[in-house]
């Protein structure tokens, strides 16, 4: 039955390429059901809806060989972690298979621990845990039987369990051991279960699955939350004490006649390869980013970063929602022709009554470069993308000041499995530490119902970008650009554009903006809560983030003990404020607050009368500016930033401006505090400043410290103090003047 | 009906009427905070905007997993009047009260 919430079509879909040069190609992956065909239509992108505010909703078509129509189909959506190890298991007379296991949702019903079965034919043999219950299950492809252990798992304990099979005997075993601490290895002991099979089991396929089995279709199913160590397979039913010499670090020679693999979690942590430790080499892949350089059952808090001994390490953490790639055929791809210029672009899809954008960047091609790059924060959008908890939480409507606005595509979460972002919980309440862009992304559009909150950033950032368009031609580069080429990426560019919220950055993209701004180049900081936390990319992952919130208090986002660093590259994750790079050494503000209630305007300080700054304020007449815009009606707002001359605030810089009397809703943010005002002149502790600076090498920074900033540049057709202040620093930053640092007695 | 014993609520209830997206006050502030975590027929509600910046539903979030359910009400053409609905429904759960003698936040912007 038709519902205005629920459009009777579903249609959904995503590129294999965020940002593509010209020449390149964007391989479109689309899955619609409730209608016959989708149309595809390429756009610009130039404006997000603001209506009836300015600048209102812009797009412009754009001529596409692959515009059209096209049949639809659904693709569901590949979600779930799990370990696909390539092991001889068809033809097997017995065999024993056992690994370390750490639960986190038990009340899920039926989960593999290690399987080679078939649940839609009930074919091979699965150890799973079915209610809480160590279960081994053997199949033929009719008829299944179940061996299950007594007693029920504890969560986030660590078992050892193991199950053997006897097929001249039809002897099946379980055993069961509860581990005790943290070096405790499993001792002799009696199995736990037996009994006889009547069948024998027929897998189809020689490969073993950890943390998932084989459904319909071959897809994959039966997702294992939590953690597992050391997956072991072996040609015949052991003994107990076979079971615990199976289990060792490393298998003893003695049962080589044995040994079919035995695999370590622990090895090539930043990659998706398993390696098998024993003779045949049977390597595997993990799929859909489970949580790698987890603590496993050795680990006993001596060693916090995995790099230093890997052995601690030797657990994944599996999750049912994982989601790296949401794994679609490619329905179309766009070609992109020599001569599309650089700019934010479009697949615009629709069918029925639904509509889907799948955004993606044009870069210059090289030698082609504008002197301004505007830089679309990627990385914010991963860490963001398909976020549950700003419609779940209760607490949403207070951070507001308002009821929660929604519209149906962002409902879509709650009917399919689109995986969760880096602000919300796995089902299993652990932390989300990968997000992709390789999957629908309800929040990756230009069409948002709501553009007061810091979630829906990409539409924000159309904001900046409509503005830039009346200020000549520039390129745009994504994070993952950034990152990927360092400062080569900002060849030929004077000046480097933010969008308003570039909260998430790696390493090399600090780097190579820090080292931009000291060779010459001028960075405009259009945004807040910028430069904030630290993630790391990965070359073999495009697409997508890994972040670790170490050092954080709030449980939802903690890694857990021993877990801070990333397994992408083994860094340390967390605030770069802790990593020693805080926002304020490279913008000069870093966030202070948030508040998603009402902006408020800018008022000048003292600062705003130095000569050095009489650039910006050309033309701008009065001393408050800014009380309009249509992210909260206040240019300063959302999430805000000031300075910090302790975390790096250089000493000559210009607060030229300052915003204050912000409502109640904001709070000095949770992971700031407690958060000392500084800056006894300062209105309000709770501020967003408005800032210059030159640095060494004719470079210079403007940073307005706000998210709402990019919301009032359109006000009153673009003639307005902000919009010709943002000018007045744009036009000099494109000027290839040096800036020339202040005299100073400092040493 | 509105209870003669709730006079000072009353009064906050006009000053967020006043100006429902304004600067509040520490009692309104206080009140809101209150009253924006009940939830609404058993779930977390939502202004579901389903034609753009034209049209509003009211649903809930309900059960585990979540899911989306509409509400009966008619679609609404402005934000102030579903926020007026719930906040009225809020009220009379958090307090057991009526406002539906109040005339609302758009009538007091008129």
């Amino acid at each position: 039955m038709s519902s205005p919430i629920r459009p009777d079509t579903e249609l959904m879909a995503y590129a294999g390429e965020t940002s593509v040069v010209a020449g390149g190609r964007v391989p479109l992956k689309v899955s619609c059901r409730g209608a016959e065909e989708w149309r595809l239509d390429v756009v610009r992108l130039h404006a997000p809806t603001t209506a009836p505010a300015p600048p209102g909703f812009r797009e412009s078509p754009v001529a596409s060989s692959a515009a059209g129509d096209y049949p639809a189909r659904w693709q569901p959506i590949d979600i779930g972690s799990c370990a696909v190890l390539p092991a001889p298991v068809r033809g097997l007379e017995a065999f024993s298979v056992s690994a370390f296991v750490w639960p986190t949702r038990l009340a899920a019903g039926r989960q593999a621990i290690l399987s080679a079965w078939r649940d839609d034919r009930e074919a091979g043999w699965s150890l799973e845990i079915d209610e809480g219950r160590p279960t081994l299950r053997i199949g033929n492809g009719g008829e299944s039987v179940a061996l299950t252990a007594d007693g029920v798992l504890a969560e986030r304990t660590w078992y050892f369990l193991a199950a053997t099979f006897d097929g001249a005997t039809g002897a099946m075993a379980l055993y069961v051991r509860r581990l005790e601490g943290h070096r405790v290895q499993p001792g002799p002991g009696r199995a736990d279960a037996t009994a006889t099979a009547t069948v024998r089991p027929t897998p189809a396929a020689d490969e073993m699955l950890v943390a998932a089995w084989r459904g319909e279709g071959d897809r994959r199913g039966g997702f294992f939350d939590g953690k597992i160590e050391r997956p072991r397979l072996a040609g015949r039913a052991l003994d107990a004490e076979g079971l615990t010499a199976l289990a060792a670090p490393r298998v003893p020679a003695g049962l080589a006649d044995a040994l079919i693999g035995a695999w370590d979690f622990s090895a090539e942590i930043p990659t998706d390869r398993v390696v098998d430790l024993g003779p045949n080499r049977l390597d595997g892949f993990v799929y859909n980013l489970p949580m790698r350089a987890a603590t496993g059952v050795d680990w006993d808090g001596s060693v916090w970063d995995w790099r230093l001994d890997p052995a601690h390490y030797g657990a994944i953490h599996f999750h049912s929602d994982d989601i790296y790639d949401a794994g679609w055929q490619t329905d179309v791809t766009i070609p992109v022709p020599a001569d599309w210029p650089s700019g934010v672009y479009a697949a615009r899809l629709t069918a029925g009554d639904a509509e889907w954008y799948v955004p993606f960047v044009v870069r210059p091609a090289p030698g082609a470069a504008a002197d301004t790059v505007f830089l679309l924060p990627t990385a914010t959008y991963m860490a963001y993308a398909n976020i549950r908890v700003r419609i779940v939480s209760p607490y949403t409507d207070r951070l507001i000041g308002r009821l929660t606005v929604v519209d149906p595509t962002d409902l879509m979460m709650f009917d399919q499995p689109l995986g969760r972002s880096t602000y919300d919980t796995h089902a299993d309440g652990s932390a989300v530490h990968y997000s992709s862009m390789r999957r629908p992304v309800t929040n990756f559009r230009p069409t948002e119902s709501d553009l007061g909150m810091a979630y829906n950033n990409f539409a924000c950032d159309l904001l900046v970008i409509d503005w830039l368009e009346q200020h000549g031609p520039f390129d745009v580069l994504t994070d993952e650009d950034l990152d990927a080429d360092g400062l080569a990426a900002l060849a030929g560019a004077r000046v480097v554009v933010t969008g308003a919220h570039p909260e998430y950055y790696s390493k090399p993209m600090l780097d190579a903006l820090a080292a931009f701004t000291r060779r010459g180049g001028r960075l405009m900081y259009l945004g807040g809560n910028g430069f904030y936390w630290h993630v790391v990319f990965r070359r073999d992952k495009p697409g997508a983030i890994e972040l670790r919130r170490a050092r954080q208090n709030i449980a939802r986002w903690n890694p857990g003990p021993g877990q801070d660093h990333h397994s992408f590259n083994g860094a340390h994750g967390g605030l770069w404020r802790d990593l020693g790079r805080a926002p304020q050494a490279i913008s000069g503000v870093g966030f202070v607050s948030q508040g998603f209630d009402r902006g408020e305007p800018y008022r000048r300080r003292p600062a705003a009368a130095d000569p050095r700054a009489a650039f910006i304020f050309e033309g701008v007449e009065g001393d408050v500016f800014g009380d309009f815009g249509v992210m909260l009606g206040g240019a300063a707002g959302v999430e805000i930033d000031a300075v910090d001359p302790r975390r790096g605030t250089p000493p000559h810089a210009l607060v030229v401006a300052s915003s204050s009397g912000h409502t109640n809703v904001y709070e000095e943010s949770e992971e700031l505090f407690p958060n000392d005002p500084l800056d006894p002149e300062a209105p309000d502790p709770v501020r967003a400043d408005m800032v210059f600076f030159e640095v060494p090498g004719g470079g210079a920074v403007f940073s307005v410290g706000s998210i709402g900033y990019a919301g009032s540049l359109a006000h009153a057709g673009y003639d307005n103090p902000i919009a010709r202040l943002t000018g007045n620093v744009l036009a000099r930053f494109r000027d290839p003047t040096p800036f020339k640092m202040p005299p100073t007695d400092a040493v | 009906m509105v209870e003669e014993s709730e006079p000072t609520r009353l009064r906050l209830v006009e000053e967020w009427c006043a100006d429902p997206y304004g600067k509040k006050g520490p009692e309104l502030q206080a009140l809101l905070d209150t009253l924006r975590l009940v939830s609404v027929e058993g779930g977390k509600p939502l202004l579901v905007e389903t034609e753009r910046g034209a049209t509003w539903h009211l649903a809930v979030l309900e059960g585990e997993p979540p899911r989306p359910r509409l509400l009966a009400d008619p679609p609404f053409h402005s934000q102030l009047a579903a926020e007026w609905v719930i906040f009225r429904r809020r009220w009379a759960s958090l307090y057991g009260t009526s406002l539906d003698g109040l005339s609302g936040p758009e009538a007091t912007h008129e």
